[in-house]
């Protein structure tokens, strides 16, 4: 009933292609069509043509090219860094080709993009910025850190009348937007008479803010330690202090740690909003140079700080979370 | 035997010292300290007499001992529930009139400015003409984010190790600008290149390559969940990678990632308001416009309630979402 | 008839860890050939290596006269002819019964669904769960939940079948349902691999029995030999612990 094992029709089959390797695959039609694209892409630079031709042209080159790389990734057979090669080869012929067709004046780049002489003039502005940026990100997360603390340990006593407010709260800020928030703190509150300077209330806008994520984070870091933990301790006679010292906090802490930095990082990277309420940070100095100037490079400038200040940041967030999740499968196991 | 042993446990069991917490928690201790804080509470110099310093410090101290005293009512759980809810209530009024006394704020002015809803008479329609393009930007920049994420994480569950590189130095690029700097980039910057973007076009640009770095790190996420048995079992009866990806992945990724993609949808919403630095006439810009028009901070306030009214639902919703993913558990 | 599964000197490393060292095998048609060893001793790699669920560091492997590293071999053909049972069973837990019966037949065979509800309703009856048909996985026991997956195996009609420890996640009294499914399988005439524990089972339904210690088949003989007069003293050590 369940079938002859007699000969099966694939294995002949596959027999008989066996060694065979198919026609994209072969070593001669990808140098062939290479040589082709090549071609092709050396008459796209000469023939200067303009509009639509031109444009139909380009695109149906960039698909050929695209689809010739994808044949080369997708063949199991050839090594890694023929293949990484081959992507990073393939991403420069287009940039060349973005500059060369889409750009109008691609031979002042540098000196537009990359003018040493305006970032050196920036320089002493940007620096200034930057020590905002970074201020600002220290004292919103301190900021953050006392309020979530404080909401978490509130919410932890389940306590109707606090849980229903501080449930409101986190919802609130979850909600709205910083930068409403931020106008809202700066431009609303001195018509009550309340006056915070710039700096004050971006601290006090982004610390409300990620306070309420912070104070979330917390509260599952709490609710992470499972009571067969707490049971078990103190079933072995450990004292309520004890059981937070030894058992509680130390699992507590590998729940929070990761989503807590990443947090820190998110609200260190929201400082640019404050920029908006007219505080002196990284974007806002970048942006003042930019229109002094009348250049950009102040502004990529700007960018590359943020890129280097964040790229390690959020790698790291990344390492940790990846870390502490390995150790904690080994509690688990 | 069994006497000694019992008069040894006796010895054994019994407590040395009595604590500290066993004394504070007697009634007639709270209720003391209770009156003490409020006769403080009452004899609080007036700020404008003494320094700013001194005050400051007398009022931090009093709050911080009203705190100690309710954490200390609230954290016993021999104390009946109707005592912790009165406490909770007294904390919560004191704190409101401390605010209310000592903020400095000028009450008076309160519903005048803020809540000055009748000179608001004949501008609704921008906030809503701002309400709806926010809306619009957000939903095309969601779909379009989502299509980027996606495509990502399928290409990257692939693995090839060289594409792989080129997505992971996006997803990182794009992950570490800040939104609003990716669109003053677009807006400002392009421009030099000879390209042209309007400001609607630079908030969907920069909200699409911002989030949907974010949406392919979710998606990736969502199919690791799945367990590698999964994989190897639909490998093993023959399914090619991708209808693996169709038929097993993809379909058991969906509900883990759904809470999490709506979380990013209300992230990107929120930053459609940063569009109002590059122009695009959308609430928060419509609301600022209004601001200086009017001189009053009423139409923020109402910006901020029109906010709310769209994102605390959204909120609430992901909020119950993952509340029934932790409940469903793992799958094995 | 030449061999149906040749393995020829496979090596395995999982970055500094040598879990094969140079495995030879041959397997003939309607075969029942079961691998013993200590936990670690490679067997479940070297089923996995057979079809390529790992990919092996060296060595050939043939599965009917194909050699399944020739560069454009598409292995998932390979895998079709060959079932394979899990320790954790793998159903998937998005899909009624039926429906783990059916998708391989259907996606990868290209066979009606009709049909393909026809036979994995026969093959439920024939594990003897045709009610449990419309069950999502979670509702059924261990015991079902295998004879689910070997009937998943069994719709695309392999030529080969391959057991990696089907029984070790289970609860002792449900072994017993598992193995009968399998020894009727024996009995038909199906090439079967087994991983097993089951020393009883081993010892009715093999045809003949590998000892894998440290990566490289130790001894190699009938049930009989093995059982009763193990060459080794590793072998007599291990089987002295299990029986």
């Amino acid at each position: 009933m369940l079938k002859d094992y007699t000969e099966s029709n694939t294995f002949k089959k596959l027999r008989d292609t066996s060694g065979r390797v198919p026609l994209i695959r072969q070593p001669v039609f990808l140098i062939a069509s290479c040589v082709a694209l090549v071609l092709y892409g050396s008459m796209l630079f000469w023939a200067s043509g303009e509009g639509l031709v031109i444009r139909i042209a380009l695109s149906v080159f960039v698909a050929l090219l695209v689809t010739w790389t994808g044949i080369i990734i997708t063949d199991e057979r050839r090594g890694e860094r023929l293949k990484t090669s081959m992507v990073f080869l393939v991403l420069a012929v287009l940039v060349l080709l973005f500059l060369e067709f889409h750009v109008t004046n691609s031979e002042e780049i540098i000196e537009l993009f990359f003018n040493i002489t305006v970032i050196k003039k920036a320089w002493p502005y940007l620096v200034l910025g930057f020590k905002t940026t970074i201020s600002l990100a220290f004292m919103a997360a301190l900021v953050s850190t006392v309020i979530g603390l404080t909401l978490a340990i509130f919410r932890s006593f389940d306590n109707k009348v606090l849980n229903f407010f501080i449930i409101a709260y986190v919802d609130f800020f979850r909600a709205i937007p910083i930068i409403v928030l931020l106008m809202l703190i700066y431009y609303g509150l001195p018509f009550l008479n309340i006056r915070l300077s710039a700096f004050a209330s971006g601290v006090l806008g982004l610390g409300l803010n990620s306070g309420a994520y912070v104070s979330e984070i917390f509260r599952a870091g709490f609710l992470s330690v499972s009571k067969g933990q707490l049971e078990a301790s103190r079933a072995l006679g450990m004292t309520p202090w004890q059981t937070m010292q030894k058992v509680a906090l130390p699992q507590a802490f590998k729940a929070v740690i990761p989503p807590l930095v990443g947090n820190y990082v998110a609200s260190a990277k929201d400082t640019a909003l404050c920029s908006s309420i007219s505080i002196i940070e990284l974007l806002k100095a970048g942006t003042a140079q930019q229109s002094l100037n009348a250049n950009p490079s102040p502004l990529i400038f700007v960018t590359v700080l943020y890129l280097i200040l964040f790229v390690p940041l959020t790698r790291l967030c990344g390492y940790i979370e990846k870390r502490m999740k390995k150790t904690q499968r080994q509690i688990t196991v | 035997m069994a006497t000694s042993y019992s008069s040894d446990a006796l010895q054994r069991f019994s407590r040395k010292h009595i604590p500290l917490l066993y004394y504070i928690r007697k009634p007639i201790f709270l209720l003391i300290s209770l009156a003490l804080i409020i006769v403080y509470a009452c004899f609080l110099p007036n700020p404008q007499e003494t320094s700013a310093f001194f005050f400051y410090l007398n009022l931090s101290v009093l709050i911080a001992v009203l705190v100690c005293w309710c954490v200390i009512i609230l954290a016993d759980w021999e104390k009946p529930e109707y005592v912790k809810m009165l406490v909770a209530f007294f904390l919560l009024s004191m704190l409101a009139l401390l605010f209310y006394r000592f903020s400095g704020a000028d009450w008076a002015r309160l519903i005048h400015f803020f809540f000055n809803f009748p000179i608001m008479k004949g501008s609704w329609h921008v906030l809503f003409r701002g309400l709806s393009t926010t809306v619009i930007l957000s939903i095309c920049s969601f779909f379009s984010c989502v299509f980027v994420g996606l495509l990502i994480a399928i290409v990257r569950s692939f693995k090839y190790h060289s594409v792989n590189l080129l997505i992971t130095m996006y997803v990182d690029i794009f992950r570490s600008i800040p939104v609003i700097v990716l669109m003053v980039v677009l807006f400002f910057v392009f421009p030099f290149l000879g390209m042209y973007l309007n400001s609607y076009l630079t908030t969907f640009t920069a909200l699409t390559l911002s989030y949907g770095a974010y949406t392919a790190e979710t998606f990736r996420a969502g199919l690791e969940t799945v367990s590698s048995g999964q994989v190897e079992a639909a490998r093993s009866l023959g399914l090619s990678r991708w209808q693996t990806l169709r038929k097993i992945t993809i379909p058991q990724a969906v509900p883990i990632v759904i809470p999490v993609l709506t979380g990013n949808m209300i992230a990107m919403m929120k930053d459609t308001a940063i569009a109002s630095i590059v122009a695009t006439p959308e609430l928060l810009k419509s609301a600022r416009e209004l601001y200086t028009a009017k001189t009053s901070p009423t139409p923020l306030i109402c910006a901020a309630i029109i906010f709310l009214a769209v994102l605390l639902p959204l909120v609430r919703l992901v909020n119950h979402m993952e509340r029934r993913v932790n409940k469903s558990g793992p799958h094995y | 008839m030449d061999p149906i599964i040749r393995v020829e000197s496979l090596h395995k490393s999982f970055r500094d860890l040598h879990v094969l060292r140079g495995v030879s095998i041959e397997v003939n048609r309607s075969e029942v050939v079961s691998f013993i060893g200590r936990s670690g001793s490679g067997k479940s790699t070297l089923l996995r290596c057979i079809n390529r669920l790992e990919e092996p560091t060296s060595g050939e492997i043939w599965i009917d006269g194909v050699n399944i590293h020739e560069p454009y071999i598409d292995i998932n053909k390979v895998r079709a002819e060959i079932g394979m049972v899990f320790q954790s069973f793998n159903l998937f837990p998005h899909m009624t019964a039926i429906d783990n019966i059916m998708l391989a037949p259907v996606c990868v065979r290209k066979i009606s669904r009709q049909e393909a509800k026809e036979r994995g309703l026969s093959l439920l009856e024939k594990v003897g769960l045709a009610e449990k048909a419309n069950e999502y996985p979670e509702k059924l026991s261990g015991g079902q939940r295998q004879r689910v997956a070997i009937a998943r195996a069994l719709a695309m009609q392999p030529r080969i079948m391959f057991f990696d420890e089907p029984t070790s996640a289970l609860d002792p009294e449900m072994v017993g349902e598992v193995l009968d499914v399998m020894a009727q399988m024996a009995s038909e005439g199906m090439t079967m691999l087994i991983v097993s524990h089951e020393m009883g089972f081993i010892r009715e339904a093999a045809d003949r029995v590998l000892f894998l210690d440290e990566g490289k088949i130790l001894e190699e003989g009938t049930p009989d030999d093995i059982f009763n007069r193990p060459q080794f003293p590793v072998t007599r050590d291990f089987l002295g612990k299990v029986l």
